[in-house]
């Protein structure tokens, strides 16, 4: 399942405002274990509601259940795709010239962070605990020159790796 | 009484819920040209039904 891939070396994407000269050498989000809690959510509101909807149907007309389950199966949907969409856009993503994170919170505001390959001074990797361990992933932090903004890649996969590539682009660029 | 309080409940829930995925269609249209992926289309057309749902759920409000 490509769609699920959480680290794109040479991905087929475009992002606004990128260069034309400029190529993307990878593509990170967070890794998919870390978004299991709203599939499980999902369905643990759907079981919620299917109680609820047996305990009061008495007090309910046919149509009113109809109505609830509905809007109930509606809702969770809802709910999945604003996840999965929160997940699927907030990236990490490293060009031949720079780096560059895109959040979107609560996907109506729209944070837009990049800095220069040449600005980057060190890369800091911090993983640890029980399924960071287990599924190799955890945080990366670009640091760059002076008071210049900071770069995090969050519960990011194969966080050795994207260091290391990224250490080799700042070698070849220097 | 109680018949007509769920259908007016139903009504501003399914209203809001509308209001809801209007912005929500126009969010992912921000997200899709933020970032452009081999899903774009899908993104937009199932943001899209959602759109249509909550007029699949105003309707029937209306007929509870």
């Amino acid at each position: 399942m490509s769609i699920l891939k959480s680290f794109i070396i040479k991905p087929k994407v475009k992002f606004e405002f990128q260069h034309d000269d400029e190529e993307i050498i990878f593509l990170v989000r967070a890794h998919p274990i870390t978004q299991i809690y709203w599939v499980i959510n999902g369905f643990l509101m759907g079981i919620i509601i299917f109680i609820l909807i047996s305990v009061f149907s008495v007090y309910l007309t046919s149509k009113q259940i109809v109505f609830i389950f509905l809007f109930a199966i509606v809702f969770i949907f809802s709910y999945w795709w604003f996840s999965f969409l929160s997940w699927y856009f907030n990236v990490g993503i490293v060009t031949s010239q720079r780096v560059i994170d895109i959040d979107f919170y609560y996907l109506t505001y729209k944070e837009i962070t990049s800095a220069l390959l040449d600005n980057i001074e060190d890369i800091t990797i911090k993983s640890g605990g029980f399924f960071p361990s287990i599924f190799n992933y955890g945080n990366v932090f670009v640091q760059t020159a002076g008071t210049k903004v900071n770069i995090e890649f969050m519960n990011c996969p194969q966080p050795e790796k994207i260091k290391e590539i990224i250490n080799n682009l700042l070698q070849k660029n220097q | 009484m109680i018949d007509l309080f769920f259908k007016i409940f139903a009504f501003f829930f399914s209203f809001f819920y509308l209001l809801y995925a209007i912005v929500f269609f126009q969010q992912s249209k921000v997200l899709v040209r933020t970032t452009k992926t081999e899903i774009d289309r899908w993104v937009l057309l199932i943001s899209f039904v959602q759109v249509l749902l909550s007029f699949v759920l105003i309707f029937y409000s209306f007929i509870l």
